[in-house]
């Protein structure tokens, strides 16, 4: 008689690139990964890939940083421009 | 500005906020760093600033005039309260695929 139990061979699932990493409105370097090089607008969620919680404290930290004087609006910080890859844009 | 006018204007700060019945935890020091962007304030143009943070606790009344008195401040170019962040136990349960007739109806 074949015993009723959950899928044992299902994946784990599948993780967003921030899902442990607590997100601060200090760390500019990770921030500005999100955000485009050229306007310094903060890419959407089909480019970032992010699940919803994570997207929304990226943003909320972006804005927070703008207006603190942490990081640039209209541009990224040249500093991090040679920063690896985070989201699926083609330039 | 020179090292000792910083120290002034902190020790100013944190006399305020003591006075005012606030606990100071912790104060540290961001470093000095040219802004992301020019910064207009009291009548001069700022480019350089260092940035400081401080750790509170104290009751929310005391925030409005706390803002009143740093702005009041020449040396203070840019204030801000924020909540300081608990940290949360780290629960991401990953990304839940979502069927699209879900996403479909649970749309406008």
């Amino acid at each position: 008689q074949p015993i009723k139990m959950e899928n044992p061979y299902k994946d784990p699932p599948k993780k967003c690139v921030l899902c442990g990493i607590n997100v601060d409105y200090k760390n500019v370097q990770l921030l500005s990964q999100f955000v485009s090089p050229y306007t310094g607008s903060i890419y959407g969620r089909h480019l970032t890939g992010l699940c919803n919680k994570k997207q929304r404290e990226i943003t909320k930290a972006i804005k927070r940083a703008h207006v603190f004087g942490f990081m640039p609006v209209m541009f990224k910080n040249p500093q991090f421009l040679t920063d690896p890859k985070l989201c699926n844009i083609k330039y | 500005l020179p090292q000792p006018e910083t120290a002034a204007v902190l020790k100013r700060t944190v006399e305020a906020l003591m006075q005012r019945g606030a606990i100071v935890r912790n104060l540290e020091n961001l470093g000095e760093r040219a802004l992301p962007y020019k910064i207009s304030k009291h009548k001069e143009r700022h480019k350089r600033g260092g940035y400081f943070l401080i750790d509170l606790e104290a009751s929310p009344s005391i925030v409005s005039p706390m803002m009143d008195h740093l702005g009041r401040d020449i040396d203070v170019i840019r204030r801000a309260f924020v909540k300081h962040p608990v940290a949360k136990a780290e629960e991401c349960s990953g990304i839940i695929p979502v069927s699209p007739e879900e996403k479909l109806s649970a749309k406008k």
